[in-house]
């Protein structure tokens, strides 16, 4: 199974402002650090504050969120039954399929720390930024801004510090700055 | 932490006798194992002769606690035979084997395994803290906080599987007294202490074979010399959060750690030629591991004797050993296969895996 994305908001203006902040719901599984518009309002009683999600296009990709909320791993077993068994690892993270998570909306001069799976493709030594593309759920490595929400690629040698088995407790990450929103 | 299995825990709970005795008879086995020619008993110093007789005596009065029947009031044969005597019988060795087996792994490899005991049914659970510290930063006055912070705990599991094993001598061999199945589950009891041990030193030296041997991250390394040796060992130290590591090895192993100057090496004394090995070097305890037979092939010892190990015994055990539940004993009747063998299965569950925070160093010689 693939790891799953691992961020940290280092300092972001969702830390300040609650506007910036909301409360979304998806069909399906939605990682750490993943892209998204907001959708329709949901209409299921109690959830009148609660948003569906829809995929990055072209005309929102200046109004994205990103997916961020505590680790607390929920294991599903096939039946649908969910579990909470103190899996303290954030690799295994998800924001499960139709549970209320949160999303904060990216602002100029954020910045994140994410890890290579919050990225449709490997980071190369050519690419100075990462963008919103349209379709895409995930940054794209890019060589400069584009329309829409970009990052400036800060520093390629970050690290999160991870817990791990026999070995070395770092895991690469892409610290980032949001630069454009338009 | 180590601690005795649950099993043995809530077999004895409550009862000063019998505590006493299982103690009495881990004690006994481990003399038994160390070569020396008596034991410590209650009252003092025991031979071993004295020691055999006070458990089997032991032995006896709980089957007959347990199955409520006494040897004396019948002939033994029948006494033998009665379903109630074999399970209690069998009950008691498997109570023994859950005592043992971990007493014995903790003292011949407790620098590199830790036991853990869980019930059935249950799953191991470690939690790995990372042993990064936080990364600081100059920052100017005029600004209320600076970048957050976070690291993260790994978490990592062990599920134990059972370990089997049928014992069967025929009817008709035990009747004529040529075999008795105790003899077979004693041996029974044994093969699954040694089938432990190996999945240790093999997890241990395959995790520790596995380790990078280029740059900043080298921890394996390839050739012995006074300099490279210390200095993985002051990494091992360091990175294990300042907790001394030492040179494990066999004999033979530990043999080749020398000073690199033989001007140092008048200053030997006899130590090395009457252990085969230093105790400190430089500062730095050689621990000997027994080398043990390999029964997978015949006259095959099971450790490397072209490998040291550098590990740090105060910081997490390298191997994490999880027994399950308690050791299942079925004994069969006398009667119950058509072509008349007896058969006895042990069945112990345990998982053996590489688990913990703390890192070694390997160096092959």
């Amino acid at each position: 199974m693939a790891n799953k994305t691992v961020m940290i908001p280092s300092e972001v203006s969702a830390s300040d402002i609650r506007t910036r902040l909301a409360s979304f719901t998806s069909s399906a599984d939605v990682e750490q650090g993943q892209l998204f518009s907001r959708g329709a309002l949901s209409t299921t009683a109690g959830m009148s504050e609660v948003y569906a999600i829809a995929t990055p296009a072209t005309a929102t990709l200046s109004t994205l969120y990103m997916a961020y909320t505590p680790e607390s791993v929920i294991l599903v077993a096939p039946n649908g039954n969910q579990y909470k068994v103190g899996d303290f690892d954030p690799r295994n993270f998800t924001n499960v399929a139709n549970l209320v998570f949160t999303g904060f909306k990216p602002a100029v001069d954020d910045k994140i720390l994410i890890t290579a799976e919050g990225f449709t493709a490997p980071w190369d030594a050519a690419k100075t930024h990462a963008v919103a593309a349209d379709g895409q759920t995930k940054l794209v490595w890019a060589t400069g801004v584009a329309a829409g929400l970009s990052f400036e690629l800060e520093s390629a040698t970050a690290y999160i510090s991870i817990g791990q088995n026999f070995g070395s407790h770092r895991i690469t990450a892409y610290q980032l700055r949001c630069v454009k929103l338009v | 932490m180590n601690k005795m299995p649950i099993s043995v825990m809530n077999f004895t709970a409550g009862n000063e006798i019998r505590t006493k005795a299982y103690a009495q008879m881990a004690a006994y086995v481990a003399a038994f194992n160390e070569g020396k020619k008596n034991v410590m008993g209650e009252n003092g110093e025991v031979s071993f002769a004295d020691a055999n007789e006070t458990v089997l005596k032991f032995y006896k009065s709980e089957i007959e606690f347990m199955s409520g029947k006494k040897m004396a009031d019948y002939p033994l044969d029948v006494y033998c035979n009665f379903a109630d005597v074999k399970q209690a019988a069998f009950a008691i060795i498997g109570m023994i084997t859950d005592l043992i087996i971990p007493d014995a792994l903790i003292k011949d490899i407790g620098m590199i395994s830790a036991i853990k005991n869980i019930g059935f049914g249950d799953s191991f659970k470690i939690d790995i803290q990372p042993r990064d510290l936080f990364i600081v930063s100059k920052g100017s006055r005029g600004k209320r906080s600076y970048d957050e912070k976070r690291q993260f705990k790994g978490t990592y599991t062990l599920i134990p599987e059972p370990r089997n094993i049928t014992v069967a001598i025929p009817l008709y061999s035990i009747l004529n007294g040529d075999y008795s199945i105790a003899e077979f589950v004693m041996k029974a009891v044994q093969s699954i202490e040694v089938n432990v041990r190996y999945d240790i030193y093999d997890a241990f030296d395959t995790a520790m074979n596995a380790l990078a041997t280029t740059g900043d991250a080298l921890l394996k390394i390839v050739g012995f010399s006074q300099d490279t040796a210390l200095g993985l060992q002051q990494k091992v130290s360091a990175w294990n959060g300042n907790k001394e590591a030492v040179f494990l090895g066999t004999k033979i192993a530990l043999g080749k750690i020398l000073p690199a100057s033989t001007n140092f090496r008048f200053d030997l004394g006899s130590e090395y030629v009457k252990i085969g090995h230093l105790r400190d070097y430089f500062g730095v305890s050689c621990i000997e591991l027994q080398n043990v037979a390999d029964y997978r092939t015949e006259f095959k010892m099971k450790l490397k004797d072209t490998v040291l190990y550098v590990v740090s015994p105060a910081a997490d055990k390298i191997v994490k050993v999880v027994f399950e539940g308690s050791t299942l004993a079925n004994a069969g009747g006398n009667y119950d296969n058509a072509n008349l063998q007896v058969e006895t299965t042990l069945s112990k569950s345990y998982a053996v895996g590489v688990l913990t925070g703390a890192i070694g160093g390997y160096i092959t010689l």
